[in-house]
């Protein structure tokens, strides 16, 4: 069953022109990783499948779970499954993580949330991520160390549950552990319904995960596609056969 | 750059500000009376629309009100000020024919030697006149003009009548209008289309009289893609009675055309400096202020700048050191009119031995300045608890779509840095010279070599004690 | 209809800059008997309350920083004796309804040495109706006395609401003041504190919201004599509408306080393009071992926090809801009363 799919997309960043002509198609149930050198794209394409305001969309569709999304705004995408882990999540002075999610929640499933239900399942999952629980009442973000920044990012993704979880750089920055950490959260979420699309530049994270695909992104556009060895192909030779 | 001058040569700069001349006038008006200001415009052998708004002026001095803030200004009494004081000498082309007493003057002051070496133009205005006027070839034959206002008047009147008083009104101020009703003397500056002046120009206005006024205007038009550096000069011996400067400077910075406009200012502390500074800067154009303010009794001084066109820039720089009897009100206001405007304002201050220091800005973001960005920062320095130092910023938003950030810090020099110093061998008064002089390094590196020197010279001065 | 000129900046600048004073045409209503008054307290017994009511001119004229000037008010008066800690806070409980429309009040809280206790002042009312408010508060702290004192003003956006606050603090004195200034069409607000004695702590916390036409004028004024004596001043406001607000907030450090800190901080979210921020953030400092500091900060949400809240499903109204809120909440959360929180919060909800 086809979850997202891109067809032609140009994009920009401010004025410059990042996306050339992107086309890809996720199906339920996979994990597709996107590698590329820097400046290729690669996180242009997460904020536009987002439509965050900085990048717009010069012409192309988006599709998600059969429907064209390209005039839908952010929380819209957001209600209809798409997640995105930031590369630098925002810090959110006033607000702690239980409130913030479960406002999100809430806004996601229309309902008031359950609270007791809500906490425990928030409990264990933090437990799981090996996240200290205290984390839950402290400020948004404020403060958290890159790898807690980053595995809050990924108790979101486990709390919000979406269709499509698109992982921006979540590895970046990390240690083994914490890496693993993050690849254990994954798998955690991942299920026939849903899809995984991992933006990295290394294939540290992907040890664990059962891939489905890799593109290689140059110059706004995806050049080559492969299955999970051409991630390893990469790690040894780098991209400059396709520049 | 060196360090540490000595007493004896903080003493020699000392005295080269207070050469004072005999009052050397060939002309000379006491007041402010209409017929006073016919006489003015008699001896400058005026056109009568000039005389016009002289009077003009002088009915909106008496109209406008004194400030109800600020300085007390009560000492100034305008009928014991000369208001016009013409030098025995008219302006020269060459240094040689400028008197000897006058040419000595500028001598000490360091301004021919500073022509020869990294100057393309200077002024040199001594009390009411200018005295001396120059400018290298290559300029003149690029189409720049740079001469004094008189002859501007006479030589380029559209030019002049184009852009005199718009961007300064009569009605700004009470001073303003005292300006227009007696302004003599100043600098035009005229920079074409396209024309880059790399080396900068400098208009030195030194006041000799005691009980004088200065009222030069400055008037510079810096025309699309053109760029120029100009540096403003003024120093005058120390008097017992009350002097008085009230200039104008009106400056024009049109469609991507560049003005850094830089001052060293150092009158002496019997000087009421009651200046006036503006800009207008079209559509990517670019504004950059540098002042330093060291003299003067009381100052008022807030150079506006009014960012008209679209992506068009400011940035301000300066620093205000008050010693002794001295009360500087300094700071700037900033009008943001029209999209993608920034500015960014680093002001520092510094009060020793009961001076007084006012920072005073006013800022006003209009509706139309949308994604427009503000920045300000100023940093103020109490050397001891005689002093003062007051922060007056008024900000006003009138859109939703700005960034904007004040901040503004008061304190000492930090003991800590003080022992930290110390206790590599360097004595107290060493040591905290060098915190203040790393305090307004800022400054010091956005102006010429030459002047960074003037302005280190002037904070030892500062420093030591205050002047005679 | 009467031009008042209120609420002086304790130092001028230039009259071009509209920020000095502010000028109102204001009707000045007769004083009434307001009886929708409450006080709650646990410990009746340990403080002395007494409540004056001035119909017959007993009592002298009531003049207040803001420049209004009162024949006849109501005025409460609470000694907190020595050594003795309340510890449940002392609430006063105004209710404006159609008879009660119109409040004077003079409330007046001496804390003696060593004596600790918390106030909330508590300003509502259910229905629309018109009213005025014109409060004057003022509180003696004793050596080391700890207080801790709230106004909330959420009254109705049909009310005109003027509340002046005066302070004197002894040595090792500590106040903590909160200003929540939700209601009234205007907001005019004047804080002056006098911190007499060393080592003594100031902090005092206030949040505005302008909604439709509203007109907030907030001036304070916190003059530090103390040595090592440190005052804190940090607002939160959000603009809506074409609302306006001058904030004039002046730390004013005098000759002798050494060691003394002072910070100010004001944050102001403009929600929307038509309405209008001013700020006086003044410093003024004759000595020199000080330190002293401010910072404003103006202007839109920021459009990145707005995006990330958006990609977890919330929408732009929300978002713009929940970063108000998160920018109130640190001075909401230290009232420390859930129920005057939720009440708060719920009052902020019904405007943005």
């Amino acid at each position: 069953m086809n979850l997202l799919t891109i067809k032609n997309l140009y994009a920009n960043a401010g004025e410059k022109e990042i996306l050339k002509g992107l086309n890809l198609e996720i199906n339920k149930g996979e994990i597709h990783v996107i590698m590329g050198p820097n400046g290729a794209g690669k996180s242009t394409l997460a904020n536009i499948i987002l439509d965050n305001p900085q990048y717009n969309v010069i012409k192309g569709n988006i599709e998600f779970d059969g429907e064209n999304i390209n005039k839908l705004k952010t929380d819209e995408r957001a209600k209809k499954g798409i997640f995105m882990s930031f590369q630098t999540p925002e810090e959110v002075p006033g607000i702690s993580v239980t409130n913030f999610l479960k406002t999100a929640q809430s806004s996601r499933t229309g309902e008031p949330v359950k609270i007791f239900k809500f906490k425990k399942e928030l409990e264990e999952n933090m437990k799981k991520l090996d996240m200290n629980p205290s984390y839950s009442t402290r400020d948004l973000n404020v403060g958290f160390s890159g790898g807690e920044k980053k595995k809050n990012e990924i108790l979101q993704m486990l709390t919000l549950n979406p269709k499509l979880a698109i992982l921006d750089e979540t590895d970046s920055g990390l240690d083994v552990d914490a890496i693993r950490t993050v690849s254990k959260g994954i798998n955690m979420y991942k299920n026939d319904d849903n899809a995984v699309l991992i933006i990295t530049h290394s294939t540290k994270i992907l040890n664990d995960l059962k891939v489905d695909k890799v593109h290689i992104l140059v110059d706004g556009k995806i050049v080559k596609t492969g299955d999970a060895n051409l991630a390893e192909q990469i790690e040894e030779e780098g991209y400059a056969k396709y520049i | 750059m060196k360090a540490d001058l000595t007493k004896y040569e903080n003493n020699k700069i000392k005295n080269i500000y207070n050469i004072k001349n005999h009052e050397n006038y060939s002309y000379k008006t006491i007041g402010l009376t209409e017929d006073v200001i016919k006489d003015i415009s008699k001896k400058k052998n005026e056109s009568s629309w000039v005389l016009e708004l002289r009077l003009m002026a002088l009915k909106k001095f008496y109209e406008l009100q004194m400030p109800t803030w600020g300085p007390d200004l009560s000492e100034l009494d305008m009928s014991q000020i000369a208001t016009y004081v013409k030098p025995k000498t008219n302006m020269q082309r060459t240094w040689d024919d400028v008197p000897d007493e006058i040419k000595s003057t500028f001598d000490a002051l360091g301004i021919p030697e500073a022509e020869k070496t990294s100057l393309a133009g200077v002024g040199a205005q001594y009390d009411s006149e200018i005295v001396y006027h120059s400018i290298k070839d290559e300029l003149v034959k690029q189409g720049v003009i740079y001469t004094d206002f008189d002859e501007a008047v006479k030589k380029y009147p559209d030019l002049v009548k184009q852009y005199f008083m718009k961007c300064v009104p009569v009605t700004d101020h009470k001073f303003v209008a005292l300006h227009y009703a007696v302004w003599s003397g100043g600098s035009f500056v005229y920079v074409p289309k396209g024309v880059n002046v790399d080396i900068p120009l400098q208009s030195y206005f030194r006041l000799n009289a005691p009980g004088a006024g200065q009222f030069e205007h400055t008037l510079i038009i810096v025309d699309e893609g053109a760029s120029l550096q100009f540096i403003e000069g003024c120093s005058a011996p120390k008097y017992n009675e009350i002097n008085l400067h009230a200039g104008c400077v009106e400056l024009f910075v049109k469609e991507n055309a560049f003005l850094r406009y830089s001052t060293i200012e150092n009158w002496s502390k019997n000087m009421m400096n009651l200046n006036t500074k503006r800009v207008i800067v079209s559509e990517n154009g670019k504004i950059e202020w540098v002042t330093g303010s060291f003299g003067s009794k009381i100052s008022m001084l807030y150079p506006m700048s009014v960012l008209n066109g679209k992506n068009a820039k400011c940035e301000f720089t300066g620093i205000s050191f008050a010693g002794r009897g001295q009360n500087l009100d300094t700071g700037l206001k900033i009008v943001h009119n029209a999209q993608n405007t920034s500015s960014v304002v680093d002001s520092k201050s510094i009060s020793k031995d009961g001076g007084v220091c006012t920072f005073r800005s006013n800022v006003l973001i209009k509706p139309k300045a949308k994604h427009s960005k503000l920045t300000v920062d100023c940093e103020s320095l109490m050397l001891d608890s005689e002093s003062r130092s007051d922060t007056i910023p008024t900000n006003t938003i009138e859109t939703d779509d700005v960034q904007y950030s004040h901040e503004a810090k008061i304190g000492k020099i930090s003991d800590e840095a003080i022992f930290y110093l110390m206790s590599r061998g360097i004595s107290e008064a060493e040591a905290k010279a060098m915190i203040v002089r790393g305090f307004a390094n800022p400054i010091s590196k956005a102006l010429p070599l030459e002047y960074a020197v003037e302005m280190n010279n002037l904070i030892n001065i500062e420093l030591e004690g205050s002047i005679g | 209809m009467k031009e008042y000129i209120l609420n002086s900046s304790p130092v001028r600048t230039s009259e071009n800059y509209g920020i000095n004073d502010i000028k109102l045409n204001l009707d000045i209503p007769q004083y009434k008997y307001f009886d929708n008054f409450s006080i709650y307290t646990e410990e009746l017994n340990k403080i002395e309350v007494d409540i004056i009511e001035s119909d017959v001119g007993q009592l002298k004229k009531l003049r207040s920083n803001i420049g209004l000037e009162f024949e006849n008010y109501s005025k409460i008066v609470i000694r907190i004796p020595e050594n003795s800690t309340i510890e449940k806070p002392i609430v006063l409980d105004y209710l404006f309804d159609e008879d009660n429309n119109n409040l004077i009040d003079n409330i007046e809280i001496y804390l003696e040495k060593n004596s600790k206790a918390s106030f909330i002042l508590h300003y509502c009312n259910e229905l629309e109706n018109e009213n005025f408010h014109h409060l004057k508060q003022v509180t003696v702290l004793g050596e080391n006395a700890i207080a801790d004192i709230t106004i909330a003003n959420l009254i109705n956006n049909n009310s005109k609401s003027f509340i002046a606050v005066e302070n004197e603090l002894k040595d090792g004195a500590f106040l903590t003041h909160r200003l929540i200034e939700i209601g009234g069409e205007y907001k005019i607000s004047n804080y002056y504190s006098k911190m007499l004695g060393d080592n003594s702590t100031n902090e005092l916390k206030s949040i505005y919201l302008g909604t439709d036409n509203d007109i907030i004028d907030i001036n304070y004024n916190i003059e530090v004599l103390g040595k090592n004596a440190k005052c804190n001043i940090e607002s939160q406001g959000a603009l809506t509408g074409c609302s306006s607000k001058s904030f004039k907030g002046t730390i004013d450090f005098k000759k002798g306080a050494s060691k003394a800190e002072g910070i100010e901080n004001e944050n102001c979210m403009i929600l929307s393009n038509k309405a209008k921020s001013k700020s006086l953030p003044m410093l003024l400092c004759h000595e020199e071992d000080v330190n002293g500091e401010h910072g404003i900060s103006s202007g839109k949400l920021d459009e990145n926090m707005i995006f990330y809240i958006m990609t977890k499903g919330i929408s732009y109204d929300d978002a713009k809801r929940l970063i108000v809120k998160a920018n109130f909440n640190g001075i909401i959360k230290s009232i420390n009363n859930i129920e005057l929180e939720n009440e708060i919060y719920s009052v902020i909800e019904k405007y943005i």
